[in-house]
């Protein structure tokens, strides 16, 4: 077993209907933007490149951005009974990102969520500042008039694409702030590129604090050292759930993440 | 100082003046808006100078350096009107308040890519392909590159017939799948599934390979309700057309009811064929298919659209239910009902070619066939990994007859036959799993009988059956009772790359022949003209099939050992026979893929095949009115050699798709048959002993392209055939050779937004020679242009044209068709409204050539008037 599958196990075996949602907003939804996201995580290698569907949902007064596939197993968990047994795991979406990001407006703060082995953790911070600098060049995007603008964000200089007819100042993962939807946005080394895929009107009800499990708050500063911790030696938050597995899966995992660490040499935030 | 200030205020007004406007936006209730977006842009134009976005109190500040003495300002906000004031450009605090409105976004998405592969399955996007004209989703399969509808519905991947039909994983009609692909609306459907090599047993899925092709349609939704309704009306003379047809998907239960009339020349019995490949090959195993051993002298069709010429009154019924049960168990109802009365009106002129000259005959036809059928099937399926199982009882019931009036020679010459045809059967199959092996359990089991009575009025044939002297009738009477089984049980093991499949089997066939010939004169007849013909034939099978998959390597060696016997005897006329011989047949296919987009495919093999029971009886039987025949002969033996290659290509991606194949079919007879063609224009045939051989060789081509820039199909395919045989006529041995080239081509385009074109051509090359003599070259021409116009208010007007064009000889025939469609469609209520004109230049008489083994008969047939019909259609 993949120490991924290991984790989508666990992910199912533990099953917390419990919800914490007291600082998590929830609304009705307005819109649902679908973005094609790809990255690469090797600095040379193109080859590398990696793809998944991304999705902002938007209320009225927050937006809520993950992966399609997470959010779908996120809705299959919602809907799941002890009685349905196990899941095929091959039917099961796929995903490799399994993080989401809050950004509420009115309180100028994002709540990013992660999960760790069996856990799920957020912290909330400040939104980042952008400072834009806007384009004269407009090109159409799916029928949208688009405005360029560029901006620097964690050592990457990064060309966005938005919409005035959308006047809603988001963006896919991290990016907000423009007066307009973000419909494009890339980096000048096109390393990671977010390319708008649908436009839909939605009216669906979105709890932003509907986990799986019980979701902890830690600080910025422990999520840093978690995430490095987890990059490192992931068998040291495989085995903190309460459940033991081998100890050559742990190394097996070990070692895996090490090689994958060093072949994935190009992160997005490459500053803090 | 006063010059200072001055020297500063022009200073200033120099450089850009550094402004701020600030603000707050509120809602018309007074709460605050919050992450409005307020944007500066430069008086009239489109850029944007300075902008901010409001805080959590709804304020916002820019700051802004500008020459312009006046700008706009634009307060947006999702879910509020848009203000927009000129303000000057100086320092101010500007408060907005904005009101609510809602607003809808316009919603796009990216165009998927129109064909994605996975692994062995393509799907096509059927919304990349469907046309504002099309209705059902057989239109819209038509258009997808690869996949080819023939002019009977049958679908080929790649020149390939599919082996299964899926409405969502399921196998409701089993073969008859023209009924799901002309009435199932397309708007239903999301994708078209091609799934390459096949194995639809589940349980051998890993452990047998296929390389047949399925399809699947795959819905919308899970739960789908659909289906059509259509109700039309016309003339002259007065026409109907009228087809209801419910569905119903749904993961446990699947439902297609029909029922369609008209007399518009729309042939619905063809919704009623068995177009898979698989099940083809089983109607021909189980000779379960309905000969007619007796026939009226017919008119041969013109060679284009059923539509132009059919003259016809049917009514047809058909019902078709699938139910999951328990334990994985499904269960299938097919029942059709089908009535229908055709009329064929028209002359044919034949020559026969004979080394001793040309014999003339020209004969006027009125022809009436009459359809009466009824076909049951019910099936319990079960298709697991483990175990599969499958049990299928069939009854068919034809209650067919018809009546036909020559006109030969200024004399007249009725027909009158039945030709009924009933027939039961039960088919099971059964798989289990023993560890590792399984055990492959097939049973068949079929009983039929074919009652048929011919009478021709005047008789014909005085010379044999009367004395030399005219008389009033004659009548053919046959009836064939069959009882036919087939038992085989086998092991299928998998080791390693290696399957081997170990089978051992018995057939029995008992066929009894009761056929006599009575005159009106009731004339003493010998015996020769009658058969009670005992047939029996056993067949012993071993066979060891070994199946080898590796890499890109699937090779398949069959290697079968069979046991035949045949006893036959006809106790009257005292003649009997009998073979028994063993054969061994092998058969060998290799198919190598060379990468993702290229494939090999080959196979050769050498099969033995004896004569059926309409191929040998002792006595005489009256076939047609000028058709005597009795074939006295030594059970008819060939064995046959074959070889074929195939490459193709297929790229999901460019949307490319090619394919071409040779093959080669060389086949040694113990018998040469004698037609003899008598004064009358009568045919005689005799078989002789002597050993001959009959060789052909097929090459096919076809290439597919969609272009999404354009959204256009180009196709173009090529299809040469030969075949060199010996034959007898008039008592001399003579070689005939037959060529057949055939080039076509197919264009789907969209001119504009709302014009369409489809055009589709193809040229026939036909000729035949005689020992070294060249017969004169038959060629054809059919060419189709479709115009089809679809403007804003949902009116559609389509224009169809069809040119064909025959010539023989120095004669040239040329016809033009066209008709024109009008359709109006109520958006809301999905009706259409629909006007047609057809055969829109009256064209009344066709003339068509058809080229024999020996001889060329010119055809000319009556074709449907010019007709007007008004329709209308519902989406159910």
């Amino acid at each position: 077993m993949k120490p991924q599958s290991l984790l989508l196990f666990a992910f199912f075996i533990v099953i917390a209907n419990q919800t914490y949602a007291q600082n998590f907003p929830k609304d009705t939804l307005r819109y649902e933007i679908t973005y094609d996201y790809s990255y690469q995580v090797n600095k040379e290698d193109t080859l590398s490149k990696q793809k998944e569907q991304m999705v902002l949902k938007i209320a009225k007064n927050f937006s809520f951005y993950a992966s399609f596939n997470n959010m779908k197993l996120m809705d299959l968990e919602k809907n799941w009974k002890e009685s349905d047994g196990l899941p095929d795991r091959k039917s099961l979406p796929r995903t490799k990102l399994y993080y989401t990001i809050v950004k509420e407006y009115a309180k100028n703060q994002m709540i990013f969520g992660d999960s760790f082995g069996q856990s799920y953790l957020y912290f909330s911070k400040d939104l980042d500042k952008f400072e834009w600098k806007l384009q004269e060049e407009q090109k159409e995007i799916l029928g949208y008039n688009c405005k360029k603008a560029t901006t620097e964000f964690a050592g990457r200089t990064y060309v966005a694409w938005y919409t005035t007819e959308i006047s809603i100042a988001d963006g896919p993962y991290k990016f907000h702030g423009l007066p307009g939807l973000i419909l494009s946005i890339y980096d000048t080394n096109k390393h990671y590129q977010f390319n708008v895929a649908s436009i839909k009107n939605s009216s669906s009800f979105c709890n932003t604090g509907e986990q799986s499990q019980k979701p902890t708050q830690i600080t910025y500063e422990e999520y840093k050292q978690l995430k490095k911790r987890y990059k490192e030696k992931p068998s040291t938050l495989i085995n903190s759930g309460g459940m033991t597995f081998p100890k050559e899966m742990l190394d097996l995992a070990d070692q895996r993440a090490k090689e994958k660490m060093k072949f994935e040499n190009n992160p997005m935030e490459l500053t803090d | 100082m006063r010059i200072v200030f001055w020297l500063l205020l022009f200073l200033c007004n120099c450089l850009y003046s550094q402004t701020t406007i600030k603000g707050q936006v509120l809602d018309t209730r007074g709460k605050v808006i919050v992450s409005a977006s307020v944007s500066i842009y430069k008086k009239s134009s489109s850029s944007i100078i300075a902008y901010a976005i409001t805080d959590s109190r709804g304020m916002f500040a820019i700051t802004l350096i500008s020459p312009e003495p006046e700008v706009d300002l634009e307060v947006r906000s999702m879910g509020y009107e848009t203000v927009v004031s000129a303000i000057s450009n100086t320092s101010q605090t500007k408060n907005f308040i904005l009101s609510e409105k809602s607003f809808v976004l316009k919603e796009v998405s990216v165009k998927a890519a129109p064909i994605l592969q996975k692994g062995d399955t393509l799907r096509y996007m059927v919304n990349s392909f469907s046309k504002e004209q099309d209705r059902s989703i057989g239109d819209v399969l038509k258009r997808m590159p690869g996949i080819e509808v023939l002019a009977d519905g049958k679908i080929l991947y790649q020149g390939k017939a599919i082996n299964k039909f899926y409405i969502e994983g399921l196998d409701l009609l089993e073969g008859k799948y023209n009924l799901a692909n002309d009435n199932l609306p397309y708007q239903e459907v999301s994708q078209v599934q091609i799934l390459e090599n096949h194995q639809p047993i589940k349980t051998l899925d890993s452990i047998q390979f296929s390389d047949r092709t399925a399809l699947n349609i795959k819905l919308k939704n899970t739960y789908t309700f659909t289906g059509q309704a259509r109700i039309g009306s016309g003339f002259s003379p007065l026409l109907w057309d009228a087809n209801v047809t419910p569905m119903l998907f749904s993961k446990k239960r699947q439902m297609l009811t029909t029922y369609q009339t008209n007399n518009t020349g729309d042939n619905v019995a063809s919704q009623l064929k068995k177009l898979t490949i698989e099940d083809l090959l089983n109607q021909f195993e189980n000779n379960s298919e309905k000969i007619d051993w007796l026939e009226v002298q017919q008119l041969s069709n013109p060679k284009f659209s059923e539509k132009r010429w059919l003259d016809n009154s049917v009514h047809l019924l058909s019902s078709n239910y699938l139910q999951k049960l328990k334990k994985d168990y499904e269960l299938r109802v097919n029942v059709s009902y089908l009535n229908d009365y055709q009329q064929q009106k028209g002359f044919t002129s034949t020559q026969f070619f004979t080394p001793s000259g040309t014999i003339d005959l020209l004969e006027e036809k009125f022809n009436q066939f009459y359809y009466n059928s009824l076909q049951t099937n019910f099936t319990l399926k079960k298709n697991t990994t483990k175990n599969y199982f499958k049990n299928s009882l069939e009854f068919q019931g034809f209650w067919d007859s018809q009546r036909g009036n020559i006109v030969l020679n200024n004399e007249g010459l009725k027909q009158e036959l039945g030709n009924e045809y009933f027939r039961f059967s039960n088919n099971l199959k059964s798989i289990f799993s023993i560890g590792k092996q399984k055990l492959v359990l097939f049973s068949y089991l079929g009983l039929n009988k074919t009652p048929q009575e011919l009478r021709v009025n005047p008789g014909q044939f005085e010379g044999l059956l009367n004395d030399n002297t005219p008389y009033e009738s004659v009548t053919q009477n046959t009836d064939l009772l069959t009882y036919y089984t087939n038992n085989s049980l086998s092991i299928i093991k998998a080791v390693k790359y290696f399957t081997l499949e170990s089978k051992v089997g018995l057939q029995l066939e008992n066929q009894k022949l009761n056929s006599d010939i009575t005159t009106s004169t009731n004339s003493v007849l010998s015996p020769d003209f009658s058969n009670t013909l005992d047939w029996f034939r056993s067949k012993v099978y071993f066979d060891l099939q070994t199946q080898f998959k590796k890499a890109n390597w699937r090779i398949e060696l069959s290697t079968p050992i069979n046991f035949h016997a045949y006893t036959l005897k006809d106790a009257t006329l005292q003649k009997a026979e009998e073979v028994s011989q063993t054969t061994f047949e092998p058969r060998l296919n290799v198919n190598y893929d060379i990468n993702s987009y290229w494939k090999i495919n080959s196979s050769a093999g050498i099969s033995n095949q004896f004569g059926t029971i309409n191929q040998l009886h002792y006595g005489y039987i009256l076939q047609n009115y000028r058709s005597i025949k009795r074939i006295d002969s030594p059970l008819p033996q060939s064995k046959i050699q074959n070889y074929a290659v195939g490459f193709s290509y297929r790229n999901p991606i460019r949307s490319l798709f090619f394919n071409c194949s040779y093959s080669n079919v060389q086949s040694e007879n113990n018998l040469l048959y004698q037609s003899e063609v008598l004064a009358n224009g009568a045919v005689s045939i005799d078989a002789i002993e002597k050993v001959n051989t009959r060789s052909s060789h097929n090459f096919s081509t076809r290439i597919g392209k969609y272009i999404p820039a354009i959204k256009s199909n180009l196709t173009l395919n090529g299809s040469f055939a030969l075949q060199e045989f010996p034959q007898i006529i008039n008592t001399s041995l003579v070689d005939i050779a037959n060529r057949n080239l055939i080039i076509g081509s197919k264009i789907d385009t969209d001119l504009t937004d709302w014009i369409n074109l489809e055009y589709s051509g193809s040229w026939t090359f036909s000729s035949n020679k005689i020992e070294f003599q060249k017969q004169p070259q038959v060629h054809q021409q059919n060419h189709g242009l479709n115009l089809n116009f679809n403007f804003k208010n949902k009116q559609y007007v389509g224009l169809k044209s069809e040119y064909v064009s025959t010539s023989l000889f120095s004669e040239r025939n040329e016809n033009l068709f066209a008709d024109v469609t009008y359709r109006y469609t109520l958006q809301k209520k999905k009706i259409d409204i629909e006007l047609q004109l057809n055969n829109v230049f009256g064209t009344t008489n066709f003339k068509t050539i058809n080229v024999n083994d020996f001889s060329y008969v010119s055809t000319n047939f009556m074709l449907r008037p010019r007709q007007l019909l008004f329709k209308v259609r519902f989406a159910l």
